[in-house]
């Protein structure tokens, strides 16, 4: 009887109480903010170098004209994936007890983004250098939250 | 966990519990993926029982977890069984004792 009760009971949707960890994946990495910071960084570095042709050259307007589209393209979309990765590791790796043991995290974050989006609209070495050092602190915070050593590397 | 006897049943008809579905492995096993659990919640949790909480952060979410701590300002530490299968106050923090659902009695 109270066997076949709680069969029929079993059989019945209930509420779910997560047992398991959050999120998909629960996989975070700064590296990911990393990569196209130093993409973007890359990309203001070759557009600065970059040297016009003479422009009674036609052939090689067209072609200098071509190379300096795909370098501002390419630095603006990896600006903006790096912010991009800079909010979800922000707003969802990052909770309250990290924000005790890191005071500056909200200002180092904050920071970052708006450097992301400073080396996206300009062609300013100056702010490449400090979005990289941003991203080397949020890499040191991230890591040592995890209590592990993982050195600063950059792959350019 | 122990099994649903009469006693449980009745608590559960006088709507005394409430029916929540196990879903992960961080409790195993004590209780696995896919049980079903009542949940008392009109009693105070104490220290050592598996409760069902509401996350701290994601409102819409509950967990079912192991009450490993109760400071005296209403700070919770809850734990999975299975360290390595859960997120639990090692990720989010204690979560306040009004986010207690209850403790877990029995399996369905």
């Amino acid at each position: 009887m109270i066997e076949r009760m709680k069969n029929a009971l079993r059989a019945q949707p209930a509420p779910t109480a997560e047992a398991h960890c959050d999120g998909p994946c629960g996989i975070y990495d700064p590296a990911s903010v990393r990569i196209a910071a130093e993409a973007a960084v890359s990309m203001t570095k070759k557009i600065v170098a970059l040297t016009p042709p003479d422009p009674s050259d036609a052939k090689a307007t067209a072609a200098y004209l071509n190379t300096m589209s795909r370098y501002v393209a390419i630095k603006e979309e990896q600006a903006h994936i790096a912010k991009t990765e800079l909010l979800v590791l922000w707003t969802d790796y990052f909770k309250p007890p990290h924000l005790e043991k890191y005071p500056n995290l909200h200002e180092t974050f904050w920071k970052a983004a708006k450097l992301c989006s400073a080396v996206k609209v300009e062609v300013s070495e100056q702010h490449c250098q400090e979005l990289m050092a941003a991203v080397e602190e949020i890499h040191k915070i991230f890591w040592a939250t995890k209590n592990r050593d993982i050195a600063w590397y950059t792959a350019g | 966990m122990r099994s649903a006897g009469f006693w449980e049943l009745c608590c559960y008809l006088l709507r005394r519990r409430e029916r929540f579905r196990v879903d992960g492995a961080s409790m195993s096993p004590a209780l696995r993926a896919g049980d079903q659990v009542f949940v008392a919640r009109r009693r105070a949790p104490r220290r050592g029982d598996v409760v069902v909480a509401r996350h701290p952060y994601r409102s819409d979410v509950h967990v079912v977890k192991r009450l490993v701590e109760l400071d005296g300002t209403g700070g919770c530490e809850l734990r999975g069984d299975n360290p390595a299968e859960s997120s639990d106050s090692r990720v989010f923090g204690k979560v306040r004792s009004e986010l207690i659902v209850g403790p877990v009695t029995s399996r369905v």
